[in-house]
């Protein structure tokens, strides 16, 4: 059994949509971090980075944090959706890792000053719109010559898509990205990432595109 | 295998693993701000997005 211990952001997101993909048995621990709970001590104690997603397997007694290596853990765990061997691994780790450098810190700061504080600074509004596009571009790009980023569907589409889905906050208008908007509805139609984007909160759907 | 690199960035972690596993390769520097390789190519031809390293081997020429 996995202690999942999550709320509804992109990157706790990743890690119920990866534990429904993979069929593995979790229970959910919701940390409200509105409400401070990460930074309480017995949180702490055992994550001592105070941030969601992180993960208790009672079976192996491993304790995680980073949802890049949660990711990790649960496919060789479960032995899918991340190559063994050769350039097909290769591919998704690096896609994984450019998800957890780059889309996702860069477009939680462009979601931070263009959605929830605008008008704060427009020289950080201007630098990590640009950036944000810059990615979502580098996306695309991929995505014309592959269905999924690595190739077949992978852990690394796992860690991209939850972030695709704030693409409005982010200032991104995925109507400018064909290839992006093409693999973010084949992902948002998987019954398990439905299942997955639900956690904690169960009201929880994806956003739907305009036609 | 060859590593482009630029000093004092993240090529650095690369290139002291490479070192450390004792494994032979080619170091090539690409300037910051003209984006030139020591060979004179360009290297946002090489890879895009811009990073400021790339290790170029075997798997990679597969890959295209």
């Amino acid at each position: 059994m996995i202690e999942l211990y999550t709320w509804s952001t992109p990157n706790g997101r990743k890690i119920s949509i990866a534990l429904e993909e993979m069929e593995l048995d979790y229970r959910v621990h919701p940390i409200d971090i509105g409400a401070g709970q990460q930074s309480g001590s017995d949180f702490i104690a055992r994550f001592p980075n105070a941030k969601i997603p992180a993960i208790v397997d009672s079976e192996t007694g491993v304790s995680l944090f980073e949802s890049g290596a949660i990711l990790i853990y649960f496919a060789e765990r479960a032995g899918r959706f991340l190559p063994p061997a050769g350039s097909e691994r290769w591919a998704v780790l690096q896609w994984l890792m450019w998800q957890m450098g780059g889309f996702g810190p860069m477009l939680g700061q462009a979601a931070h000053f263009l959605h929830y504080q605008p008008g704060k600074s427009d020289y950080a509004a201007e630098r990590y719109g640009n950036e944000a596009r810059r990615l979502y571009a580098v996306l695309d790009g991929t995505l014309e010559r592959n269905e999924f980023v690595a190739g077949d569907y992978s852990i690394a589409d796992m860690a991209i898509w939850p972030w695709a889905t704030r693409f409005d906050q982010q200032g991104v208008d995925l109507a400018v990205f064909p290839n992006v908007r093409r693999w973010f509805e084949t992902i948002a139609g998987r019954p398990a990432v439905q299942r997955g984007f639900a956690v904690p909160d169960a009201t929880a759907e994806p956003p739907a595109l305009a036609a | 295998m060859k590593l482009y690199c630029m000093p004092g960035t993240c090529s650095l972690a690369v290139r002291i693993a490479l070192n450390e596993i004792g494994t032979s390769f080619a170091l090539e520097p690409v300037d910051g701000k003209t984006k030139k390789t020591g060979t004179g190519k360009d290297h946002l031809a090489i890879e895009k997005p811009t990073t400021t390293f790339v290790v170029i081997d075997e798997f990679r020429k597969a890959r295209p």
